[in-house]
């Protein structure tokens, strides 16, 4: 990539927006498959919700869509894949494209300041394997014996005797196909933050939300391998009869190692926690900046523990498998050390509430969602603590505590962090503003909605209901729970016909939207120097040189404006 | 922005609250193990300590927003948060969150663990029963002399555990074809069951009646409705369950699945 002039973009339909190299319009295309599999994702939770609450009754709506043969009422087997597929979809098909795959292209370049990705055909192929993989997922869900084994695929459960159809395999060729896509992006993403940043761009003037994304990027070449590996020995035990996790005899006996999988699931499966947090982290770091008008609190020490959560996270996989079997003096090691991550937890939230402390807040609806990411995270956060714990994790381990506690932490945070993203940078991606009252509308919707359905959960799971668990009234000790099963299922219908709010602005303000100037927020990283959208190879003339760091918002040496960009020179 | 902020904090409480607080029983199932009230206590414990710091992170959002929203001329306070009186704080408060809870939660959690493993339980007068879950049902032995399983004398029931009360109990487990999860919700039990490894579980019933006994672990499509009953009873009564049980027990040995039962 040439460093000082810029050159002609593609002019054909299919160079410019099918296999396109520009890392923005790759971005997009990461929006759009995000989206919609968070869409599927979502229709997938709400029936599996309403199984619960009303069993075996054909669900309003999407029933008859999803499953005409038995009415519209689920079935064991229609239940079973659908909890395989939710899980499956909204961590590898939903978030991953939505946070790491659109923002991470997006943005990458533009704050780090360099005119695409290190690898643009790599980036290419990267969201091209997307489509593939998706295909084979949807394939598991369509097939006579589809995959339903969870989307942690123990086996034996998972292996070809207790699982003999082609949708297993389907399901397990599909997470392969779509974490090689996530180690290509890694290695494009490392390379340029480490490489292509503009001139005067150190690594601690980086937005935080590049620091998320960089850590992600890292976490996922070191570990998306660990999970490929595993399920190539699934998809090897299934169709060559290889005996690595199966082929245990009744009693000790043994050959095959069921409790293996489990080990190169988690030490794969933890990390996948923080690869989809990190990047959201990061951008609340920077937005809670943007919006109280006040440099981030502390921007070294939240990076610094950011990088800290990240070295953590690859020895903490045992406290999935607490009650596993494994030997008591491992789980109190892997106890401490699970425990050790509040530390740097803890650095980076007070560092959060500190920025916005003495600040001059400017509740936009960006803002609303990441104080709404404060707020589900905290409540995530802490109930990680007593998951934490061994002893109080052999009662509510496998419970719908657990269920509720995850979807805090990594899925509600999540969500709403990506709800915070798309309409701050909306305007960057499509040259048009979202409409604020929508927006607002929208997020007082979705985050009440999102309390009462988790919050409720707690509870659920305190009572001791287990997850996954087709008919709850099937137990005498959990019947007097429906009602509260039926709250949260209202709950999640409240909380899916929100996001047609959603929709509906987002596609509204992308073709009749206010058209957005360069720099609608006055932040002040590189993304906003550039017209919305940003041309070809981002920068016009000469890449820019930065002068300062990300978050300077309020110094009193800027005269007659409150910010000043990282072009310009601080002071 | 002052159209949706205050309805909106509004609605918020009182709909968690109204759907949280909803009046359906008690909020753990009810106890009837002589250690499980101990996680019901580190839990309550957690709540409070884990509680105390959401209360103050509410606080101050709460406090903040109201305080600092931006007004005609109003400013923010410029820092960048990196002196050194601003990381002495930043350290303290992450220190005093680690000692406050997970200190605390690490330390009564280890004490907790021995007991809930059969510290206290009299290895003397323990019964042996050994289980093997299987799709989708649960296999209970109980051997003839209460130490040697395999025999042809041994007693078979079908998803029915018996115990007396106040009685030790020492359950081994295996599975015969996938994981699952050998549950029972009244006596906070829960331990992963894999083909190919014998895992252990140690309890006693305080309280005589009938409880469940769930798979926790997905194991196919029958996971819901692998279900059994624990009946904690007189030792009479138990006595009577086996001499039943005796009768229906199958004494093919090719069916025999019991193992050399192995004191741990």
């Amino acid at each position: 990539m040439s460093e000082e002039h810029m050159h002609e973009g593609p002019k054909s339909f299919i160079t410019k927006y099918i296999f396109s190299l520009d890392h923005k319009v790759i971005g997009r295309q990461f929006l759009f498959y995000g989206l919609s599999f968070l869409l599927l994702g979502g229709i997938m939770a709400y029936l599996i919700r309403w199984q619960l609450a009303f069993p075996w009754t054909p669900a309003p709506v999407f029933g008859k869509l999803f499953f005409p043969s038995s009415g519209g009422a689920a079935t064991p087997e229609i239940y079973t894949t659908l909890i395989t597929l939710h899980g499956t979809i909204m961590i590898f098909f939903a978030i991953t494209p939505l946070v790491i795959g659109a923002f991470g292209n997006f943005l990458i370049p533009l704050q780090v300041g360099a005119r695409d990705m290190a690898f643009p055909v790599l980036n290419m192929l990267s969201f091209w394997l997307m489509p593939i993989a998706g295909a084979f997922l949807l394939v598991a869900f369509f097939t006579e014996q589809s995959a339903a084994a969870g989307w942690t695929g123990y086996p034996p459960l998972s292996s070809a005797t207790y699982n003999p159809g082609a949708g297993e395999s389907c399901w397990a060729l599909a997470v392969v196909l779509l974490g090689t896509s996530s180690i290509m992006g890694g290695i494009n993403y490392v390379t340029t933050v480490l490489n292509l940043r503009a001139k005067g761009m150190g690594m601690f003037k980086l937005p935080l939300t590049i620091w998320g994304l960089f850590l992600t990027a890292i976490l996922n070449l070191a570990f998306v391998p660990v999970i490929a590996v595993g399920l190539i020995m699934l998809l090897l035990d299934r169709t060559f009869t290889t005996h690595f996790f199966t082929g245990v005899a009744i009693n000790t006996a043994q050959a095959g190692q069921p409790l293996l999988y489990q080990h190169i699931f988690w030490a794969f499966g933890h990390p996948e926690v923080y690869i989809l947090i990190l990047p959201v982290w990061g951008m609340v770091s920077d937005l809670l900046s943007t919006f109280s008008r006040k440099p981030a609190f502390g921007y070294k020490l939240t990076a610094l523990s950011m990088c800290l959560i990240t070295l953590l996270s690859a020895v903490v996989w045992g406290h999935h498998m607490f009650i596993s079997g494994m030997s008591p003096a491992m789980g109190k090691t892997f106890q401490s050390l699970t425990m050790l991550i509040s530390i740097p937890s803890s650095v980076f939230f007070f560092n959060w509430l500190a920025t916005l402390w003495r600040g001059n807040l400017r509740f936009t609806t960006p803002m609303l969602y990441c104080m709404g990411v404060i707020f589900v995270f905290a409540i995530g956060g802490l109930t990680g603590i007593l998951l934490a714990s061994r002893t109080m994790d052999i009662y509510l381990h496998g419970t719908y505590f657990v269920v509720a506690h995850f979807h805090y932490t990594m899925a509600m945070s999540v969500f709403l962090g990506s709800f915070a993203a798309v309409y701050f940078w909306f305007p960057k991606i499509f040259g048009r503003m979202m409409d604020e009252t929508l927006g607002k509308i929208h997020f007082w919707i979705t985050f009440i909605a999102v309390n009462v359905v988790f919050l409720v959960m707690f509870r659920v799971g305190l009572a001791g209901l287990m997850r996954r668990v087709a008919d709850p009234s099937a137990y005498e000790v959990f019947k007097p729970l429906q009602p509260l099963n039926q709250i949260i299922t209202y709950g999640v219908m409240v909380l899916g016909t929100a996001q047609l709010i959603f929709i509906f602005n987002f596609f509204y303000s992308m073709f009749k939207g206010k058209k957005a100037s360069e720099n609608p927020w006055e932040a002040t990283t590189l993304e906003w120097i550039v017209p919305s959208p940003p041309p070809h190879e981002n920068f016009e003339g000469p890449l820019p040189v930065v002068q300062c760091g990300p978050h300077e918002y309020g110094n009193p040496l800027s005269a007659g404006k409150d910010f000043i960009m990282q072009t310009e020179k601080a002071g | 922005m002052k159209r949706f902020y205050k309805p909106g904090i509004v609605l918020f409480l009182y709909l968690t609250a109204q759907s949280l607080f909803a009046e359906t029983g008690p909020w753990f199932p009810h106890n009837v193990s002589a250690e499980g009230e101990r996680i019901d206590k580190l839990v309550i414990f957690s709540f409070w300590v884990t509680g105390f710091f959401f209360a103050l992170v509410v606080i101050a959002l709460i406090y903040f927003t109201f305080r600092y929203r931006e007004r005609p001329g109003s400013k923010a306070y410029y820092t960048h948060g990196t002196g050194k009186i601003e990381r002495i704080i930043t350290f303290l408060l992450a220190m005093s969150v680690f000692g406050v809870i997970d200190m605390n939660v690490i330390h009564r959690s280890n004490e907790d663990f021995e007991f809930l493993m059969g510290k206290n339980l009299d290895r003397s007068k323990a019964l042996r029963v050994e289980v093997q879950a299987r799709q989708f049902e649960w296999r209970v032995r109980y051997s003839a002399d209460n130490k040697t399983f395999g025999t042809a004398k041994d007693i078979t029931s079908l998803n029915q555990l018996h115990l007396p009360v106040d009685r030790p109990i020492f359950v081994q487990l295996t599975s015969n074809d996938v994981v699952h999860s050998f549950y029972l919700p009244n006596f906070r039990v829960r331990q992963d069951v894999l083909p190919g490894l014998v895992n252990q579980v140690a309890f006693m019933g305080k309280e005589k009646g009938q409880y469940t006994l769930a798979c926790s672990e997905l194991c196919g499509l029958g996971h819901y409705r692998m279900k059994g009953y624990v009946t904690v009873e007189d030792e009479a009564d138990f006595e009577k369950f086996l001499a039943d049980a005796a009768k229906t027990t199958d004494t093919d040995p090719a069916n025999n699945w019991g193992w050399a039962w192995e004191e741990r």
